[in-house]
This record gives structure tokens, sequence and C-alpha cells, in this order.
């Protein structure tokens, strides 16, 4: 990220973007000679408009050595090309009442802005210049890296949990990038170069690689010549061989103990499985939206009433799965330990399993199922009040090269799914040897 | 490149060539003007089109229709109709904060996360099992001068209905069960033994003692392990029946509902709570002794707190406060603050300033962490930075820029249900008018540099900040150069 922003990053690592009705006469998609895709949804409640350009780049394509690269990138995409000075959009966009950012996830790499509506066509030049002259001058790279590792520090390094996670991702993911951290390992940061950057930037920053997403108080049609105008000029170019990060379906059981200062006991479970795009069962990955809402997803949730408020083993349980991915993904269980009934982890670890068993012996009550259920559609509905989050779920889909007819089809058969397919897919996907544990233990407590 | 050995205010003078161009305005700055002419020359055949095309009309703003009016038992209610999605929000404000507190703190914070743990009849899983079968969400949350109560719900009839009776019920007639509060209290205290770990937040909290003295704002809303370990049910009960009354309530309605559905549900609400006036309103804070204070701490950055008490809600220089603040440091990218000290050395992630207007007068404050080797130098730099802007005031083409940043955005202020609720809920709390946000929005606009800069220094002094580090002890390094020049070679002399 180019900077802070409470919560979009994690966002599309930890919440579900919950689905809406995609295929309305209000949303448009269309696609330029030079193949850059574009999605338009007009929303006239207010005078703005969300313009998001998606490159699909991110950690994951990251060779090993190169990890952070997409990220860096992000950062030095403002540092000048052919019409603009380094920084000088931020300058330019601030004097219209245009706010922006950037953003970097493991498959997308995401420039956006908050745009009052008469000043959508600067937001829309700035990216197009952006995407076919950056200079990214070497000169700016030293400086940029700083920031990039005191963002490291703040945010990862600084916070037990983010290295937490970090560490045990790597190894949920043993077979693909996916595990890779978007940030970059310090090591790489220290000696990722210039030319390294330029190579990533001619090999992907291309308007056949890109999605650009506009959704709030416009028309259609002008957004259209817009785009064309701007856009339309580039230069399609071939891209590298994209292959979707595939994962090992069943590596093992894996576990990783961290001693870490300042830190609460606290655990978490990866379960490697598939994603809406690398399902082989249209049921599976609707079904495993539901089993995580059963497990941990609200208040009166399996986890949360048992673990939390009947035996108040743990202070936090959260169960986190999207299927919107183009690779395999994982169903994540994360917990803070409860200091004040403290129990070892490996004990609060087989209580958690525990619940998870009982949904493979027995099918949850319908009652329960309906529940969750339920709060997934509402969810639905109510998600589309916030057009910045329309517009990334837009973007989320797009990455993972879904439309919105399948994204309709997936909430059809999430309607139909029954109590026995929640016990079948528990039965097949939250196995041990799909799991990856994470103990986090404060450093102070370790014997050797 | 050859601009990119250019100063940096012909950059900003780059820009503001094109936008005179484009929108009419006129640059008196003598040094802006020329900059910009060389770089005009130089960038003539680049700059962009759409710019140079912007036809300069002002960004429209839809006026909110906020219709209000009481309840019989005496809640002010405000009430948006949004008909777009099958939704609707309704929010609760009390004034029922930690400034209520008194001598227990954590009380009000107690209480307010208490409400959805037992009503008659129902514990508290079968209240989470109550609003997620409807897809309804309940919230809350209690902060210094507010407790706040919120239902998101379809606004099908059949949803509808029984998501409001059950909070009608959980925010009026809460029973406080024994074992929910042993449990949450266990969850605070597990919660301070975290924040042991969190120089933020020790920083923060150190930082509200220095300010704020012996005032109710003082203390952190969670209270602490001695003063929590002791709150009764009786104390909760007390406090509800006093704080979380009909007329200490505001009830902020938006959605998709007729006034008479709207009205029919605030009278439902109202007529649930205890019955009792307003609380009395907070007195103001003396001020403060200036200083710095240093909390040790093992980590590799160090943060920096510097505050001094800002305004309350109704003072009637806010306006030209945001706006001055929006340039020092107010979260875009082009600040005085993150400019010097993120873009030009590298020294931080993020460097932000704010005003925190509340009842009483709430906490000015700039924020950031940097590497603690490098701490002295940019505690130094920020207190540079500031004392220079108190001194010379923005330039006209700052406070034109923060003036259509301002112009911009501010249309999402009320873009989505949610905005608008949290808009209706401060607007009910703080007694501001319903045309608050377009007179805001004008005031800002009217303002002149010399107004901005006036108002900046009634409210703050360079020499009066309260400073709060939190890092570890390391011999210091200087500061890196700026670099407005990255073509040469770091000279290794710290700049001020």
């Amino acid at each position: 990220m180019k900077r802070p922003l409470a919560g979009l990053a994690l966002g599309f690592m930890l919440q579900p973007l919950m689905a809406l009705a995609s295929s309305e006469a209000t949303t448009q998609q269309f696609t330029l000679d030079n193949g850059l895709k574009v999605i338009i949804h007009e929303d006239h409640r207010a005078a703005v408009v969300h313009s998001q350009l998606w490159y699909r780049v991110g950690s994951n394509y990251e060779p090993p050595g190169q990890s952070g690269l997409s990220h860096a990138l992000e950062h030095m995409i403002f540092k000048g090309s052919s019409k603009l000075c380094a920084m000088e959009s931020d300058h330019i966009f601030q004097s219209l009442g245009i706010t922006d950012n950037a953003a970097t996830q493991s498959d997308a790499t995401i420039f956006f802005q908050t745009v009052p509506p008469h000043a959508l066509a600067v937001a829309l030049e700035v990216m197009a210049d952006q995407m076919s002259t950056a200079l990214l001058p070497a000169a700016h790279w030293e400086g940029e890296r700083e920031i990039i590792k005191n963002e490291r520090i703040e945010n990862i390094d600084n916070n037990p949990q983010q290295r937490a996670l970090e560490l045990s991702r790597s190894m949920a993911f043993p077979a693909s990038a996916s595990g890779s951290p978007v940030i970059g390992w310090m090591h790489d940061l220290e000696r990722m170069h210039i030319d390294e950057l330029k190579h990533w930037y001619q090999s992907w920053y291309a308007p056949n690689n890109a999605t650009l997403i506009i959704v709030g108080d416009v028309d259609a049609e002008q957004v259209k010549a817009l785009a064309t105008r701007y856009f339309g000029p580039i230069d399609r170019r071939d891209l590298p061989a994209i292959k979707p990060p595939l994962e090992l379906p069943a590596a093992g059981e894996r576990t990783i103990i961290q001693y870490i200062e300042h830190q609460t006991p606290g655990l978490t479970m990866m379960f490697n499985v598939p994603s809406l795009s690398t399902q082989t069962d249209l049921r599976t990955a609707p079904a495993l939206e539901l089993l995580s809402e059963l497990l941990g997803g609200g208040d009166s949730s399996a986890l949360k009433s048992r673990l939390l408020r009947t035996e108040e083993l743990l202070v936090a349980v959260d169960s986190h799965y999207s299927g919107i991915s183009r690779g395999d993904e994982v169903l994540s269980i994360s917990a803070i330990l409860n200091l004040e009934k403290l129990r070892p982890l490996t004990e609060v670890q087989e209580r958690i399993l525990a619940v998870i068993d009982s949904l493979k012996h027995t099918p949850p009550s319908t009652v329960d199922l309906e529940r969750a259920r339920t709060r997934i559609i509402a969810r639905h509905v109510f998600s589309r009040d916030d057009l910045q989050n329309l517009a990334l779920y837009f973007g989320e889909l797009d990455i993972a090269g879904l439309s919105s007819e399948q994204d309709d089809h997936r909430m059809q058969i999430l309607k139909a799914i029954t109590p026995e397919d929640i016990q079948y897919t528990a039965k097949t996907f939250l196995t041990r040897d799909r799991l990856t544990v994470s103990h986090v233990l404060p450093k102070e407590t370790r014997h050797e | 490149m050859s601009e990119r050995k250019a100063p940096r205010f012909a950059l900003l003078g780059l820009s503001a060539a094109i936008l005179v161009g484009a929108l009419g305005y006129f640059l008196t700055n003598p040094e802006q003007s020329v900059a910009s002419q060389a770089l005009d020359q130089a960038k003539s055949e680049h700059k962009l089109q759409s710019l140079a095309e912007l036809d300069g009309k002002a960004p429209s703003h839809r006026a909110l229709n906020v219709q209000t009016w009481k309840t019989a038992e005496g809640s002010k209610v405000l009430f948006v109709e949004a008909r777009q999605l099958p939704m609707f929000d309704l929010r609760l404000t009390f004034a029922a904060g930690s400034s209520q507190d008194e001598n227990t703190p954590g009380l009000a914070l107690l209480t307010n996360a208490m409400l959805n743990e037992g009503v008659a009849g129902k514990d508290v899983g079968a209240i989470a099992q109550g609003f997620e079968g409807l897809g309804a969400d309940f919230g809350n949350g209690a902060y210094r001068d507010m407790a706040v109560a919120s239902l998101r719900s379809l606004s099908d009839v059949d949803k509808r209905t029984p998501a409001l009776n059950l909070f009608a019920e959980v925010v009026g007639k809460p029973t406080f069960p024994a074992d929910s509060l042993a449990r949450i209290k266990n969850q605070l205290l597990a919660s301070f033994e975290f924040q042991k770990q969190n120089p933020g937040k020790l920083a923060s909290d150190e930082l509200f003692k220095r300010l704020y003295g012996n005032h109710p704002y003082a203390h952190a809303s969670d209270g602490n392990a001695q003063s929590i370990a002791s709150i009764t049910i009786d104390q909760l009960k007390a406090f509800h029946n006093k704080a979380y009354t009909a007329g200490n309530a505001v009830i902020a309605i938006v959605g998709d509902l007729s006034r008479a559905e709207a009205e029919a549900i605030a009278a439902q609400v109202s007529a649930a709570l205890p019955k009792g006036p307003a609380v009395a309103k907070t007195v103001q804070p003396s001020e403060p002794k200036s200083g710095e204070t240093h909390i040790e701490f093992p980590s590799k950055q160090t943060h920096l707190l510097l505050s001094q008490l800002g305004i309350d809600r109704d003072d009637p220089d806010y306006a030209a406060l945001a706006l001055g603040n929006s340039i020092l440091g107010g979260g875009g990218f082009g600040t005085r603050l993150m400019t010097e000290v993120r873009e030009k050395r590298g020294l931080t992630y993020g460097v932000y300033s704010g005003f925190s207007p509340m009842q009483a007068r709430g906490p000015f404050m700039i924020n950031l962490q940097t590497r603690a080797e490098l701490s002295e130098g940019t505690l130094k730099l920020v207190q540079d930075i500031l004392a220079d802007y108190l001194k010379n005031g923005p330039t006209q083409k700052e406070l034109d820029d923060a003036k259509r940043e301002l112009a911009g955005s501010f249309p999402l202020s009320t873009a989505s249900n949610a905005a608008i609720v949290g808009q209706l809920g401060a607007m009910g709390f703080y007694d501001l008018p319903l045309d608050y946000l377009e007179t805001f929005m004008q005031k800002s606009q009217d303002l002149t540099t010399e107004q901005v800069k006036d108002a900046m220094n009634k409210h703050l002094s360079a020499d009066k900040m309260v400073v709060v580090t939190a890092g570890p002890t390391v011999p210091q390094k200087p500061l890196p150069p700026p670099t407005d020049k990255p073509s040469e070679q770091p000279l290794g002399v710290p700049e001020h």
C-alpha cells in the first residue's frame, strides 16, 4: 500500500466480500481493442465516483528472491511518467478533490481514486499515463525503499499477529507463491534493484492485463468514451504465461511454533481447500463458505458459543473463507486464548478440532444452517450500501476469472446446500493432512 | 529527467499553472508564477489534456432531506428516507460514554458491552441467534462522550418487526446476568494484558492523562484492571437507569422506510427505554502542562505523539481549523507533514494531524512512528514544521487546493446509508442544526489564508505541546537530508 488505509489490505485477505447480483441492467462490461476490460456500474445516490484500475499481478506471481516486487512497483509508479513529475498526481488529485491510493495483494495490484464526477477524466488520464510511460527513476528508488521498509516494520515486524501470520501462511502454501508476503521479506527488499522493477513493469503493466472499474454517479456512455480516449492508444503486449497457484491437496499436518515478544498466546489453523475456480464439484466452495460461517462467523456460531462463551477458553475466535480466488485457498480459524483461564495451546487446539469433528459426525441442524445462510444472503444486500466495497467486489471477481453469471450461480447453489453437504465437505476438507497449525507464545515462557 | 532537479515549489507550481488556465484561479504568489513559467515551458508538450478541458464546474452536493421530531418520552429523532436498497439502519446515541464514569473507570463501557448479554427469557446465545437468524446486525460501542447501540436489518416487515422487538428489549431492558459479567470482565482483563504490549496504546493512554489531568476525559474508556474487577451488577443497572433514558437518547434512522414507519420505530424504541432526562454536559478541561514524557519500550520503532487541547464541537473556528489542519497533516499525501517527513526524508510510512472536537474540548494530535535511532531528529523536525506553519500560515495555493479537496470529498460524507446514519447521530448528539453539513461546507469555502492562520494560532502554540514518546533508548543518528534533488549524494548533515 502506498499509505496506511485502515483495514483495506487486510480486508482483501480476511473478510469475505459478499456477493451481490451483478447481472443488473446498471452494470455494463466491455473490452477495448487493446484488451483492457472495463466494468461500469451506475449508482446516483451521491455525487461521487470510485475508479479503480486492477492489474493481474501480485505477490503470488513473484519468484523466490524477488518477493515484494509488485508492491514496490506500485509505490514507484507515482515517481513520474510522460505527463507527470514524481508525486505530481497526488497534488493534481488533491487540488481537484480526488482522493487516491493504491494497494497490492497476492493476485492483484490496484490503483484507486474517489472522484468528483466532473473530474473523472483526469483520474483516467493519469492512470493511463502511468500504465504506459512510468519512468521508474533510479534516483527515487533508494528513498522509496526506506519508506517500504518502514511500512514493513510498522505493519508486520512490530505487529506480533501479522508476524505470526506471515510465516504460517508461507507454510500453508508449500507448492506455490500464495504464501509469499505481499510486502516482501526484508532481505529481498534490501537487495531489490530498480532494473528488476522496470522488468516487472514491462512484463505486466499492459492494457490486456488490466481491468478498469468505474462505480458511482456516472453515465456509462461517457465513461466508455473517456476510457477509449485515454487507454485506447496504449498497445496490447504479449504477457508472460500465467498459471493459477495450485496447492498440494494434502501436504500433511504442519505445525509451526513461534515465540514472539509482547504476544498473547494464540493459534491459527489453516486447511488447504479449493476455491470457486479450482473446485471440481460446484457445491464445494458454497459449502465451505457456509461451513466457515457455521464455525466462527456470527456470535451464534459454534466456536463462539462453545469455546468463547461456554468454556471461556478463548477471548476471540474467527473463521474465514473466501472462494473468490484464481487459485487454491485456505479456510482459516484464528483464536486468542483467555489469559484468565489459560490452557495449553495443544489442548485448545484439540477443543477446536472437536467442534469441527462434531460437524463431521452429525450434520448441522436445519435451524443452524438456515441462520448461516440468512446471514450470508443479508450481507449480500448490505454490502451494496458502500460503493467502494462494491467496486472492490467487482475487481475481486474479475481477478478470480469469475463472471457475474458464475457469481449468481454460486448464490443459487448456496441456497440449495443441505446439512449433509456440510457434513460431507467437513469430512473431505477439514482433515489433519490438510492442516497447518500456528502456535504463538510469548517469548518469556520459552523453556530450553 | 530534468524535473527531478527542480525545486519542490516548482512542481507545485506546475499543477497550479494548469489550474489557472483551466479554472480561472488567479495566483498572486510571484515565486509560484516564475517557477511555473519555467516548468510550463519545459513540459508544455506533456501536460494532461483532461486538466485543460475541465469545465470548472463545482462538484454538486445533494442536500440531505433530514426530518426530525421528538418522541413522547423526549428522544430526539433524525430520519432520512433512502429507498434504493431494501434495508435500514437504526442508531441510538446516548450521552453514556466514559466521561460519565465518575469514580469507576470502565463503567460506561461495561454497561454498553453487557446490553446484548441477556433479556427476559433469552441468554446471550439466544439473543445472537435471534438477530443472526433474521440476518440482522446488532452493534454497540462506548467512547468518551457517547455510547452507541445500532441495528442494521432488511426492511422487509417479516424481518424488521422481530429484529426491532429484540433490539428494543436489548437496549431498554437488559438483565445483566452474572455469568456474562464475569466473562466480559475476563475478556477486558485479557485485553489489558494485551495492551501492555502495544506501545501505541500505552503512549495514547499516557497522553490523555497528561492532557486532561483530573478531567473525565483523562482515563481510557475501557478503564483499568482494578476498576473493572470491582464493578457490580447493581452499578451497571444504576448506570443504565441513569444514562440509557429516553431523554438522554438520540435516535437516527436511515433506510427503506416511510415517515410513518420511522415514527413507529422511534416510538417503540423510545418507549422501551428507562424514563428520565438527559445527563449534565461534560465540563471544560483546564490547560495542561506542556512537556515531554518518554515510555521505555523494546521495539524497533518509536511512537511520537504531540498534542494540545483543541476545541469542542460548538467552536465557531471548527471550519477554519479543519481546513488548516488538512493542509498541515489531515491525511492526504500532499500535506506539509507528509511531504517533509515521508516524501522528502523517508522517515515514516505515515504522519497525521487532527482535531477531535468533542462535547468538551477534545485533543489536537500529531502522530507518527519512526525508526528509534532517528526519533529525536524526527520529533524536532515535526515541531519545526508546526512552528513554521503557525508562523507563516498556509499559502493561497494550499488553501485553494484544500478547499477543492474538501468540496470534492464532501459528498462522501453522505454517500451511503452507513455514512448518513453516522452523521445524523453526531448532529443529534451535538445539537447541530439540520443544515450543519452545508453550512460547514460554505463556511470552509469562504475562508481566507489570514483567517485560517489566525484560527490555528488562536488554538495552537508550537511551544505548548504535550509530547509522549514510546520506544527504546538508543544512540541517535542525524536525519538524512531532504531529497528535493535525489540525484545528488547525501551529505550526511541534518537539515535542522
